[in-house]
């Protein structure tokens, strides 16, 4: 693990929502091919470091590094372009669409919507069910569907980065399982994933290394071993 | 505000309108007074269900018409007092707020609410039109009586000057019932409502009995107005009074002044109606301008001229701007 | 005169009906992927009618062209319209009334713009498709039957890009969830722009195929307008289908309202219709309700 290259970087991130701030100078590292874990309790500032990553939020100080490119200033949609992929929290599947019609639309870029037809198929591969109900509406899914129709959407942007938030909320143990297990062999494509989690216990079953927030400051970041077997940051942060 | 600073301040303003027509010279100058004081009635009044309740209709010109029009036809063929006629008329143009405003309550969302207001409009003007046995509609209905005299005083379209004072009473009567209202429980629900329809709802709130309620008030107050217009113009034509150029001036007014102010709309119909006689000059680029001018202020001073001390002060402290958001700040949730 | 022929009736209203479901259907189109109503929706059908005016009398151009030109000059007025004044109202986080009110606005100034530029006199012109048909005894002017061949074609254009292109995923996908939209490297504004044009490009369309019928006047966008508010209540505001449908339903019970009640009136009971129905069914006749 050690021979893998630094994929994204962030360095001192401050950001927040119509002057309020909301991160403290987080700093960040993921590099290629491996699962990184971001805890932290509700209200963390988690979804906003995910938010300051793919351009949504300007993060008002700092630095984001995708492969030596800085990404300041770039639009939502630059950094799409450029493999970095947001599969945001609650899913948010376009309801009224199609499951197909959802996956095309993960696939906007202009490199993606190309190599359509491969992707799909790599997707379908991953996700089988989601073969059975392609022309399903995806409003009408259930909730384990939808997520894996949100992560398979970001995977159809054939992402290098794929950062998922919180794919465990409201599912059931066994689809929590299942989602995992997924996010492994997305991980074993060759793409890296990070991912957010209040669900700690089983995200550092997966993840290689670990970040743990609380109020807009990373408190600890290591390997998983270490952040799951040191009490204090279990008990203190983690809930375990 | 307050209900006393706000009755004070009223009561500032009422005596130095009072005072104006012994400044003004002419009798056409006086015109345009009176004319802007019935025009800040429709505005305070629109303004109560659409700044306050936050009810955004497009149909407040049907009110106006429906006082106008029953008013000179009571007056003219029954030869009643028009005190009487207009306090019949008024009484219509409520009992048509309530018709119009209890479908309205149900509906969520600007448009459909546009829609319908904008489409009951629709329908008296088209009457006004085709009952041209009464209305003699776009001929125009002539020769309605002015205002029955009060004791020594007479009305005559020849002297504006009563008219003026008439209007002033309507607009302060306007004025006080909006602050006493917005100063009322009922007017701070109406602040819950405007917050959140569904917070109001969940404290108990009655949502529908208060929007009737500022319906009715509403309605009622545009539909006097339209009253007094009548007897004062004398000659009405639907396209004229119930027409959606109508509404234009109405938006345009509250608007510019400051949408859900007590000052407000009074303060930009009075700014639009002198300020457009100003630019006579441009006769017929009147509405064009009006068109322009609300585009331009939705912009710049969403708030009206009442943001714009708040806009000044914060481009001074070199804040960021109360426009705020370029489509790279973090992006508002919109309901799906 | 036969007097009272149904199914000269039905036709008429079919034909009067696509048209109105073209001018829904625009309305439609903004309100779905924007959440805003175009109250100037029928003064680029008006920009429509007088571009074609121009292009068939001033320029001579063969009324294929002529039908181009105006399609194509009212979708770029759009996309600037767009671009200068509505972007800045949409990305506040309150959009729909000063939306409202910028539209209201830019109507009252097209229309007066036009009529300070073209007059208010109504500009006659020739029907662009010649001929009269007669089957069983139902009278079919090939104008008219040209409204409803380009309606269907339209329709269909419109269908397919919203079902099948990259930009009709797009379309699709702002519209239902915009913020989601932005994480797919969707770039809405620029969606925004687009639709905006199509929309008013479909207003312009049907005003090309009626300016022959009616006339050519600052006001002339001001009934068809009205009345593609009271389709797209009817059919549910955003939906495609229910524009089709309600301004078909729209015609055929204005054609056979003739019959029944004077002219002068049917307008009037159109509106009570309308108010009735957003009374009964506040999200459209046949609309579904909006979660
Ligand atoms: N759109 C927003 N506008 C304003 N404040 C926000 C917004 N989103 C999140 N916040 C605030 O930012 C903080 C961090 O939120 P978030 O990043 O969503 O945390 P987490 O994902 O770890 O639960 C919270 O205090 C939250 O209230
Ligand atoms: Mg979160």
């Amino acid at each position: 693990m050690e021979n893998h290259a630094a994929l994204l970087e962030l360095t001192g991130i401050e950001a927040g929502y119509a002057g309020v701030q909301v991160l403290w100078g987080v700093d960040l590292e993921l590099r290629e091919r491996e699962i990184v874990a971001l805890l932290g309790a509700n209200g963390a500032g988690k979804t906003t470091v995910l938010r300051t990553i793919s351009g949504i939020v300007k993060p008002w100080h700092g630095d984001i590094v995708l492969q030596k490119q800085n990404l300041d200033g770039l639009s939502p949609r630059e950094i799409v372009s450029r493999g970095v992929i947001h599969v945001p929290e609650g899913r948010h599947v376009f309801p009224r669409m199609s499951v197909v019609d959802n996956l095309r639309a993960g696939a906007y870029t202009e490199r993606a919507w190309s190599h359509q037809r491969e992707t799909l198929e790599e997707v379908y591969g991953l996700f089988p069910r989601l073969y059975e109900r392609r022309s399903q509406l995806a409003g009408t899914l259930s909730g384990g569907e939808q997520q894996m129709l949100a992560i398979g959407r970001g995977l159809m942007a054939r992402p290098k980065c794929l950062m998922i938030d919180e794919p465990s909320l409201g599912l059931a143990p066994k689809l929590v399982d299942a989602v995992l297990d997924l996010v492994i062999q997305i991980r074993d494509l060759g793409c890296t994933v990070l991912l957010v989690e209040q669900n700690a216990q089983r995200a550092l079953e997966v993840a290689e290394r670990a970040y743990v927030m609380e109020h807009g400051r990373i408190l600890f970041a290591g390997a998983s071993a270490a952040v799951a077997g040191d009490p204090a940051i279990r008990q203190a942060y983690l809930g375990l | 505000m307050k209900l006393k600073s706000a009755l004070i301040q009223i009561a500032i303003a009422t005596v130095f309108a009072a005072l104006v027509p012994l400044m003004m010279h002419g009798e056409y100058a006086l015109h345009v007074a009176v004319l802007a004081l019935i025009f800040a009635v429709l505005a305070a009044s629109w303004n109560l269900v659409s700044g306050y309740g936050g009810m955004f209709t497009f149909g407040h010109q049907a009110f106006f018409g429906l006082g106008a029009y029953v008013s000179a036809l009571l007056a003219m063929h029954l030869g009643i007092s028009t005190y009487l006629s207009i306090m019949i008329g008024t009484a219509f143009a409520m009992v048509a707020g309530v018709v119009i405003g209890l479908p309205v309550l149900r509906l969520r969302g600007a448009p459909y609410i546009a829609i319908a207001t904008l489409a009951f409009a629709e329908i008296v003007k088209l009457i006004a039109d085709n009952l041209t046995n009464l209305t003699h509609g776009e001929s125009g209905l002539a020769g309605i009586p002015p205002l029955s005299p009060i004791g020594a005083m007479s009305f005559s379209i020849a002297d504006s000057r009563p008219y003026y004072y008439c209007a002033l009473i309507l607009l302060v009567v306007t004025m006080v019932l909006v602050a006493a209202v917005m100063a009322s429980p009922i007017g701070l629900a109406f602040g819950a409502i405007r917050d959140s329809q569904d917070a109001a709802e969940s404290i108990g709130v009655d949502v529908t009995k208060y929007k009737v309620l500022l319906f009715m008030l509403s309605s009622a107050l545009a539909g006097m107005a339209g009253g007094l217009f009548a007897h004062y113009v004398t000659v009405l034509t639907p396209s004229s009074i119930l027409g959606i150029d109508v509404m234009v001036q109405i938006i345009a007014m509250a608007l510019i002044g400051g949408l859900g102010t007590l000052f407000g709309p009074v303060v930009g119909a009075i700014i639009l109606t002198v300020g457009l006689e100003l630019l006579r000059s441009l006769g017929d680029y009147q509405l064009m301008l009006y068109g322009a001018l609300l585009v331009v202020v939705i912009i710049v001073l969403p708030r009206g001229l009442s943001s714009l001390p708040m806009l000044i002060a914060s481009a001074a402290t070199k804040q960021s701007s109360i426009r705020g958001s370029s489509w790279k700040h973090p992006i508002k949730q919109r309901e799906p | 005169m036969h007097g009272f022929n149904i199914a000269q009736l039905l036709v008429d209203g079919i034909v009067a009906g696509s048209m109105y479901a073209l001018m829904a259907s625009g309305i439609s189109l903004i309100w779905g992927t924007m959440r805003m109503l175009n109250f100037a929706h029928g003064e680029f059908y008006m920009i429509g009618g007088y571009t074609l005016f121009f292009a068939l009398v001033a320029l001579k151009v063969h009324p294929v062209i002529a039908v181009g030109l105006g399609l194509l000059a009212t979708f770029m007025l759009g996309v600037v319209v767009e671009r200068l004044i509505m972007r800045w109202l949409l990305l506040r986080a309150e959009w729909e009334m000063p939306t409202l009110v910028a539209t209201l606005g830019l109507s009252v100034f097209m229309q007066n713009f036009a009529l300070r530029t073209f007059g208010a006199g109504d500009l006659g012109l020739p029907y662009v498709v010649p001929g009269v048909f007669r089957i069983a005894g139902v009278v079919l002017p090939g104008q008219r039957i040209a409204i409803v061949l380009v309606a269907i074609v339209a329709f269909a254009v419109v269908w397919s890009i919203l079902r099948y292109t990259k930009f009709g995923v797009a379309i699709r996908a702002t519209s239902q969830d915009r913020d989601t939209a932005v994480l797919m490297g969707i770039d809405f504004p620029k969606v925004y722009m687009l639709t905006f044009g199509i929309s008013v490009a479909l207003a312009a369309l049907a005003a090309t195929m009626l300016a022959p019928i009616y006339s050519v006047n600052p006001w002339m966008g001001q009934r068809p307008m009205l009345k593609a508010f009271i389709v797209v209540v009817f059919g549910g505001l955003g939906s495609l289908e229910g524009a089709i449908l309600g301004g078909v339903v729209l015609g055929i019970i204005e054609s056979v309202g003739v019959a029944v009640v004077s002219s002068e009136w049917q307008d009037v009971i159109a509106f009570a219709i309308l108010i009735l129905v957003l009374w009964v069914r506040p999200q459209g006749l046949f609309g579904a309700k909006e979660s």
